[in-house]
C-alpha cells in the first residue's frame, strides 16, 4: 500500500486504538469485578453452568444410547421359527434356499438340538428341558440381512412377509421393534431436550438481566458522573455488556466440567450395558472439542445478550438530573 | 460562549424554574449567577449541561443551538464544558489519581498523557501528593479541590460550578475562588452560582442575578454592591 496517498487523520487513528485499549482495560475491570464478588458471582455462574450442562449432558447421553441402538440394529438378526413337524433336512433344504435371497448376508440353521444347547448354555434352565420326553424346540433359521436393508423398517418388512410365505414356517422374528421404540424414545428426548434447552437459556438470560440490573442500581452514582462529564452510553454500558458476557463464558466453562462429571458418572453403567451387548465401539462420553466450544460460546452469548437486554432496558433511564 | 434567549423552564409538575431569562456570557468571561434557593440558578446550569432542554427560548453555545442538539451528540458537547459540584460527586471507590483520570478515559487519551495531565491539574489545586489516596480520607476542601481538578484535567472551555463552596469555611472557599480566577485568566469561561454574598462581593466579577425564575439584574464587573 502506497503511504501517504490517502489522508488519514491520526487522530482518528490515535481515537480506535483508545478505543482498543479501553475495550482490554474495561475487559480486565470486569473481571476483576467478578473476583471481588465471589459469593454473588459464584452463584451466577453456578447457576447458568447448571443450567447449561443438563441439557449438554442429556444430549451426550442420547447420543450413545443412539450409537450403541445403531451397533445392535446392524447385528440384528431375523429368526424365522419352523413348525415343530418340518424335518431337519428340510429345514436344511429350505436354509440354503434363502442363501440366494439378494437382501440376506448370511443364514444358519440352527437345528433343535443345537437350540437345545444353546438354550441350556444361556438359560441355565437346561434340566428343565431333561424332564421333557422330547426336544420341544424348533429348527431355526436365522437370517443375517445385508446392512443396507437393516436400518430400512419397510425393507426388512417385506423380507419377512416373504419368508411367512414359505411352507413350514411358525413364526418369523426380527428384534427391529424395540429398536424402534428405542429410537422414537431417544427423537422425544433430543425434542424435549431442545425445549428443555431453549427454556433454561430463557432462564440464564432473565436471571442476567436480573443480575445486570442489580449491578446498574449499584452503579447509578457511578453512571450519571460518567454521563456528566461526557461519557457516551456505549462507553457507560461497555463494563455492564463484559461483566455478562465474562459470567456467561465463566458458567460456560463450568457448565462443561458438570456435564463431563456426569458423562463420567454414567460412564460406568453404560459400559456395562455395552459389554452385555457384546459392543467394542463406545465413545468416551465426555463432551468432544468442538461440543465444548459450542456450549462455552452458547453461555457467553446468552450471559451478553442478558446484559444487553437489561442494559437497554434499565440505562436509558439513568441520567444525570 | 453562551447566549440564553427567552428561555423559559417548565417542569412537569407546572412549576415555572425559569421565565423568559436572557443574558450572554462572553469567551473568557467570569460571572456569578446569584440568587436565593430556587431562584433557578442549578436548572440554568442544567440547561447548559444539557440535563434538561428548556421548554420555551433557546439556549445557545458558541453560536449553536443546543435545542437542536441530538441525543447522541450530548456527551461530545459535555466534553467541552467542566463542572464542579456542591457535593464533589466523587467515585469513592477509586483513588483521586483515577477520579481525575475520568474525563481523559472518556475522552480516549493514552495512558503517559492521561498521567502527565492528571499530575499537572493535582499540581495546580496543590494535592500532588495526594494521588494514591482515597477520596474518603481527604477533607471537604481537598475533595472539592479534587473534584476542580476533574473539571478542568480536559482543558474545557467553560467550566460551571454550582455551589462549589456550599460546604467549606470562608478561608477555604476564598481559596477556591483564587483557583477559579485562576483558570479564568488563562482563558476559560467560567460561571459559578452561588448565594455567597460576602465572597461575590470580595471577587469584584459580573454578577447575574436571579430570582423567582427571572433575571433581575446584570451587574458588570467593578460594580459589586
Amino acid at each position: 500500500m502506497k503511504s501517504g496517498s490517502r489522508h488519514s487523520g491520526p487522530g482518528l487513528l490515535a481515537l480506535f486504538r483508545a478505543w482498543l485499549r479501553h475495550h482490554g482495560q474495561v475487559a480486565r475491570e470486569s473481571l476483576v469485578r467478578i473476583r471481588q464478588t465471589p459469593l454473588q458471582s459464584g452463584l451466577m455462574i453456578a447457576v447458568i453452568a447448571i443450567a447449561g450442562s443438563l441439557p449438554a449432558a442429556l444430549h451426550q447421553m442420547a447420543g450413545t444410547i443412539k450409537g450403541i441402538s445403531g451397533d445392535i440394529s446392524r447385528t440384528s438378526d431375523i429368526q424365522v421359527f419352523m413348525r415343530t413337524d418340518v424335518s431337519n433336512q428340510s429345514a436344511l433344504e429350505m436354509a440354503d434356499s434363502w442363501r440366494q435371497l439378494a437382501l440376506v448376508e448370511q443364514v444358519e440353521l440352527i437345528d433343535p438340538e443345537a437350540g437345545r444347547a444353546q438354550f441350556e448354555s444361556y438359560s441355565g434352565l437346561g434340566s428343565v428341558l431333561e424332564l421333557l420326553d422330547e426336544n420341544p424346540l424348533p429348527a431355526v433359521i436365522r437370517l443375517t440381512p445385508v446392512e443396507q436393508i437393516a436400518s430400512d423398517p419397510a425393507a426388512v418388512e417385506s423380507l419377512m412377509n416373504e419368508l411367512r410365505a414359505a411352507s413350514g414356517v411358525e413364526q418369523v422374528q426380527f428384534d427391529f421393534q424395540w429398536l424402534e421404540r428405542l429410537t422414537a424414545l431417544l427423537n422425544l428426548v433430543d425434542r424435549l431436550n431442545l425445549v428443555m434447552g431453549l427454556l433454561l437459556g430463557a432462564g440464564i438470560v432473565l436471571v442476567l438481566i436480573n443480575s445486570i440490573r442489580l449491578m446498574i442500581d449499584n452503579r447509578k452514582d457511578e453512571i450519571i458522573i460518567v454521563k456528566l462529564v461526557g461519557g457516551s452510553n456505549e462507553f457507560v454500558r461497555r463494563p455492564l455488556l463484559y461483566t455478562g458476557f465474562w459470567l456467561g463464558l465463566l458458567g460456560g466453562c463450568s457448565a462443561v466440567l458438570l456435564a463431563d462429571l456426569a458423562s463420567f458418572t454414567l460412564c460406568q453403567p453404560v459400559a456395562l450395558l455395552v459389554t452385555s451387548y457384546a459392543l467394542d465401539s463406545l465413545g468416551s462420553g465426555l463432551l468432544s472439542l468442538g461440543e465444548s466450544l459450542t456450549l462455552v460460546m452458547l453461555c457467553a452469548a446468552l450471559g451478553l445478550s442478558g446484559a444487553w437486554l437489561a442494559v437497554a432496558q434499565h440505562l436509558d433511564a439513568i441520567e444525570p438530573r | 460562549m453562551i447566549r440564553f434567549v427567552n428561555v423559559t423552564k417548565r417542569y412537569p409538575s407546572g412549576y415555572e424554574a425559569l421565565q423568559r431569562v436572557n443574558f450572554e456570557l462572553e469567551q473568557g468571561q467570569m460571572a456569578f449567577l446569584t440568587g436565593h434557593s430556587g431562584a433557578g440558578k442549578s436548572t440554568l446550569l442544567k440547561l447548559i449541561m444539557l440535563m434538561e432542554h428548556a421548554t420555551r427560548g433557546e439556549v445557545l453555545f458558541e453560536g449553536k443551538s443546543l435545542t437542536r442538539l441530538r441525543k447522541r451528540q450530548i456527551p461530545y458537547h459535555r466534553r467541552r464544558i467542566g463542572v464542579v459540584f456542591q457535593n464533589h460527586s466523587l467515585l469513592f471507590d477509586r483513588n483521586v489519581f483515577d477520579n481525575i483520570a475520568l474525563p481523559l478515559i472518556i475522552s480516549g487519551y493514552s495512558g503517559a498523557e492521561i498521567a502527565r495531565r492528571v499530575r499537572a491539574a493535582l499540581d495546580k489545586v496543590g494535592l500532588l501528593n495526594r494521588e494514591k489516596h482515597s477520596p474518603i480520607v481527604l477533607s471537604g476542601g481537598e475533595q472539592q479541590r479534587v473534584g476542580i481538578a476533574r473539571a478542568l484535567v480536559h482543558k474545557p472551555d467553560l467550566l460551571l460550578a454550582d455551589e462549589p463552596t456550599g460546604n467549606l469555611d470562608p478561608g477555604l472557599s476564598w481559596e477556591i475562588m483564587q483557583l477559579f480566577q485562576q483558570f479564568n485568566s488563562v482563558g476559560v469561561t467560567v460561571l459559578i452560582a452561588t448565594h455567597d454574598i460576602a465572597l461575590i462581593n470580595q471577587m469584584n466579577k459580573r454578577q447575574i442575578q436571579l430570582a423567582e425564575g427571572r433575571l433581575v439584574a446584570d451587574i458588570p464587573a467593578g460594580q459589586s454592591r
